[in-house]
């Protein structure tokens, strides 16, 4: 059985497509909790490899037929992982950390005061932004 | 009178189970196809609920039981009756349990992909209407608000939420329409997150 290697961003992603309903880029980002441009860059790589479609301007993703058939095997090997027809990991999950999403996971381990801090620091400088321009 | 309580009540209980299960923007294209399935749905189950009655209004386990309450009785049971299995068959010696489940399976996934293609439709042009309204500070503040207010947020969840908000907007890489459209549908969705 063909083996296919993911990375964690592209492997939530692909899971977090609606099997026949496709999703857009912008539920992807809230589901995965992942960023817009990492939706997308994760999005275009499954689009390489022939597993989902971008559609409406890029901003909806859809399964194509080998997506869908994937999807399903996954999810026949989640539901039964010890059967001896599915023993092999169809997906292998591959890390390369980008710097992008270093800086993610910074952001994801700090505390609520840190947070709130960062947040409201960001707020302020986009207000300033938008007065500005 | 009988058939129609367990009518409503099966209806009563699909339409919670519409709701729970689907966001429907206020505004939407095809309104009327909307609610002819919407609405279809809650008629055929509220329908197949009556007819129900009358099969097994006489079966033992009922007998004695006041009408009204047999009546909402089978209405609540009436998903639960129609996933029984009725006989099972013997098929190259395999024993094969039979039920209207599949059926029912089938009806439902037919109806309920076509409600949500409206539904997704809707949402996306909301998601986009908002984006276009609002500038990013305005809309991260909006969602930092609703994260604060959301009683049902544990504080973890709470601080994911607003870590993803703060990646959102300091993402390098998206544009700021990408930006405003993340964050619209977050606020929209209430929040739903797949983990």
């Amino acid at each position: 059985m063909e083996q296919y290697t993911f990375t964690s961003d592209e492997l939530v992603v692909f899971s977090a497509i609606s099997i026949n309903e496709g999703a857009t880029v912008y539920e992807l980002t809230t589901a995965t909790r992942l960023t817009p441009s990492e939706v997308l860059d994760a999005a275009r790589a499954l689009n390489q490899r022939n597993l989902v479609r971008l559609v409406a301007d890029r901003r909806v993703v859809e399964l194509t037929k080998e997506g869908q058939h994937l999807r399903l095997l996954m999810e026949h090997q989640r539901r039964q992982p010890f059967s001896s027809s599915s023993s092999a990991p169809i997906v292998v999950i591959s890390d390369e950390d980008t710097g992008k999403n270093a800086a993610r996971k910074m952001v994801e381990k700090l505390n609520p005061q840190e947070l709130d801090f960062a947040l409201e620091t960001e707020l302020q400088r986009l207000e300033q932004e938008a007065g500005q321009t | 009178l009988e058939p129609t309580i367990a009518g409503l009540t099966a209806s009563l209980l699909t339409l919670f189970d519409l709701d729970r299960t689907f966001y429907v923007p206020a505004k939407v294209q095809s309104k009327l196809a909307l609610g002819a399935w919407w609405w279809g749905f809650i008629a055929a189950n509220g329908a197949a609920a009556a007819a129900l009655y009358a099969i097994v209004k006489d079966i033992q386990a009922l007998q004695g039981m006041n009408p009204v309450l047999k009546a909402i009785v089978i209405g609540v049971g009436y998903l639960a009756i129609i996933r029984a299995k009725f006989t099972t068959f013997n098929i190259q010696g395999r024993e094969v349990p039979f039920g209207l489940e599949a059926l029912y399976e089938g009806a439902k996934g037919f109806v309920y992909k076509r409600i949500n293609s409206i539904a997704k439709a809707a949402r996306f042009s909301e998601t986009m209407d908002l984006a276009a309204k609002e500038p990013l500070a305005a809309l991260a503040t909006r969602a930092k608000l609703n994260i604060e207010q959301d009683a049902l947020l544990a504080p973890e969840d709470k601080r994911r939420a607003k870590a993803w908000v703060l990646n959102v907007l300091q993402d390098r890489d998206a544009t700021e329409l990408d930006k405003r459209a993340a964050v619209a549908d977050f606020i929209l969705s209430g929040q739903r997150s797949g983990e």
